[in-house]
């Protein structure tokens, strides 16, 4: 079985971007699979209170070395096909893909049922999950699918309470209800309210700037590697907000087969925050040939693209070609030619956003230290990029 | 070369209170079924269909936006240039009924002054948990000088009706010149037969996200 050509997953730093040294590296990542594995079991013996039981590589490592290596582990499995393959592997690998370390992160370690309070979209969450675990999982009682509904309202209410400054978006609920199909109730809270504060805390301010300019990266990454296509998609004056159903909400919207969307978390709960990015924009260079012989109209282009087609080749493709162009455009990287390209533009919306933007930078970077690429996205970042002031970010992806 | 088989292209955006059934609408106009289990729409969806109003093919370009109000920063961008705005409530729901002036406001503060507005009472096959009624939505209406309807996605009654009237009263308009074809954003788009890719009608400002 081959586990080759897909980059690692985890942010090396100084990873050597030479592609010549691919093939001197697929043997080691041959050995990854076996030693995730290793990994594994160590995680699951250190929840029941066994850490001794650990296989030969661990023993030698410090604790905290231990799990970072299970970390990368995880991440470089990630990325293979197929991620973690099955929800019980998953439930004991998502929990050590989030960095529960971040200092800055309010972690609630009570009793998160009894923090729900009456908050400004009670109605809106209610409303919303009244209609949820409508496509799947299949065959499901009305007991359990009424326990289900509670379970996500409680646990949605529960983050938006526990931190009044979030904001809840539609299609929230559509992540939160994956969680809870994979995890328990209280795992899914802790990575709902984990995520809540890092990955989606760009989609959760007050307004959707953090994810709309998000999407402002698609056309300059294809533009990058195909500029047939970018001449194209700018003629017709198409805008990526098409897009925004698939970033905001992690493909949970617009994928109609639960492990097909649990593959996918798996993918992005182990990459940097702008992951859905490049998978959307794989999804677009995999369709060019489609887009480019449609009419070159804002219509046209928009019906075609925001309806993400089933059944397409995630793990042959898609994933591995996503990965690659992460590697090949990494996001500090393309955070900074996407800020040229709108600066290029003098998009006069997109100047009044950083304006606007400005006063949040100084007070969230000094309070809050970075972590993990976290806030990759916002547009304090990007604001950053395009004064060219990004060296420090480089660091922290 | 493009050719094509209709006309006109009319511009349409659908507005409301989340879960009014928009999309519902729109699926049952596009597709003549009815989907039980909707799901909610994010940010702007989009579907066409060509219908035929006095001997004329029309290809109706409908923007259906999401309802909840968080959206509305990226909904609002869809509204400019639409030639016909179907603004709907749920007649099971009053506080849908009552989010409508904001609505209207909305809709006639982004669209042009010509833009033909109806207003669509859905879900009107639940009778029994009717929350507003025929007569006080068809006041409001009147009022504000909308036409409207009540329709039901579930059943069709109606859908065919609300669309189709929308594109005869934008047909009238243009027909009595009220609707200027050259004017920015009108929402229409005048089609030659066989057509080369020339466009009659002017054509959007960049980033207004019309494509007609």
């Amino acid at each position: 079985m081959q586990w080759t050509q897909w980059p690692t997953l985890c942010e090396d730093k100084d990873k050597d971007k030479d592609k010549d040294k691919d093939k001197d590296k697929d043997k080691d990542r041959n050995k990854d699979r076996p030693q995730a594995l290793n990994w594994i079991t160590l995680a699951m013996d250190e929840q029941h209170g066994r850490a001794r039981a650990v296989t030969e590589p661990s023993s030698e490592l410090s604790p905290e070395a231990r799990l970072m290596a299970l970390r990368e582990a995880l991440c470089r499995m990630a990325g293979q096909p197929g991620g973690f393959q099955t929800n019980a592997l998953r439930r004991r690998a998502w929990p050590h893909l989030v960095d529960n370390t971040a200092t800055f992160i309010r972690h609630f370690d009570g009793d998160f049922e009894a923090r729900v309070i009456e908050h400004p979209e009670t109605l809106q969450v209610k409303l919303d999950v009244d209609r949820s675990l409508i496509h799947y999982p299949p065959n499901l009682s009305p007991v359990k699918l009424a326990k289900l509904r509670q379970h996500l309202e409680t646990v949605i209410n529960a983050v938006l309470s526990i931190h009044p400054e979030l904001h809840y978006f539609q299609g929230y609920h559509d992540i939160a209800t994956l969680f809870l199909l994979v995890m328990n109730k209280r795992q899914g809270f802790v990575l709902l309210e984990h995520l809540s504060l890092t990955k989606f805390r760009d989609f959760m301010g007050p307004s959707l700037e953090g994810a709309t300019t998000m999407l402002r990266l698609i056309f300059p990454l294809i533009k990058q590697v195909d500029l047939e296509l970018y001449a194209f998609l700018i003629r017709s004056e198409v805008e990526p907000v098409f897009s925004l159903s698939c970033v905001l909400t992690w493909f949970s919207h617009v994928v109609d087969e639960q492990a097909v969307i649990e593959r996918l978390f798996d993918l992005f709960l182990a990459s940097h925050a702008l992951m859905p990015v490049y998978l959307v924009t794989a999804i677009i260079l995999f369709r060019r040939d489609e887009v480019l012989s449609g009419d070159c109209e804002f219509s046209a282009v928009y019906g075609l693209l925001s309806k993400v087609p089933p059944s397409l080749p995630y793990d042959l493709v898609l994933i591995p070609h996503a990965l690659e162009l992460s590697a090949r455009v990494q996001p500090n990287e393309l955070i900074e030619l996407a800020g040229q390209a709108m600066f290029a533009q003098r998009a006069p919306t997109t100047a009044a956003l950083i304006a606007a933007q400005f006063p949040h930078k100084p007070s969230r970077s000094t309070t809050q230290p970075w972590r993990v690429g976290l806030y990759a996205v916002s547009l304090s970042v990007l604001a950053a990029a395009m004064l060219a002031a990004n060296s420090w970010i480089r660091q922290q992806l | 070369m493009a050719s094509y088989n209709y006309s006109y292209i009319f511009k349409y955006i659908i507005i409301g209170d989340m879960g009014v059934g928009k999309s519902c609408l729109l699926h049952q106009f596009t597709e003549k079924k009815f989907l039980p289990d909707c799901p909610h729409t994010i940010g702007v969806e989009f579907g066409t269909r060509i219908i035929e109003v006095n001997g004329q093919k029309i290809k109706l370009q409908i923007w259906d936006t999401a309802g909840q109000e968080r959206f509305r920063a990226v909904t609002r961008s869809y509204y400019r240039g639409a030639a016909g705005a179907l603004m709907v409530y749920d007649v099971t729901r009053r506080s849908t009924y009552n989010h409508l002036s904001s609505w209207l406001t909305d809709a006639r503060n982004l669209t042009n002054p010509n833009t033909t507005i109806f207003l669509i009472g859905n879900k009107s096959d639940l009778e029994s948990q009717r929350d507003v009624t025929y007569e006080e939505a068809k006041k409001f209406a009147d009022d504000n000088g909308l036409t409207f309807l009540e329709a039901s996605a579930k059943t069709g009654a109606n859908v065919e009706e609300s669309f189709i009237e929308t594109a005869k009263t934008i047909f009238q308009n243009i027909q009595n010149g009220s609707l200027d074809l050259n004017a920015a954003e009108s929402g229409v788009q005048q089609k030659t037969q066989p057509a080369p890719a020339v466009d009659l009608g002017d054509k959007p400002a960049a980033n207004s996200g019309c494509g007609c």
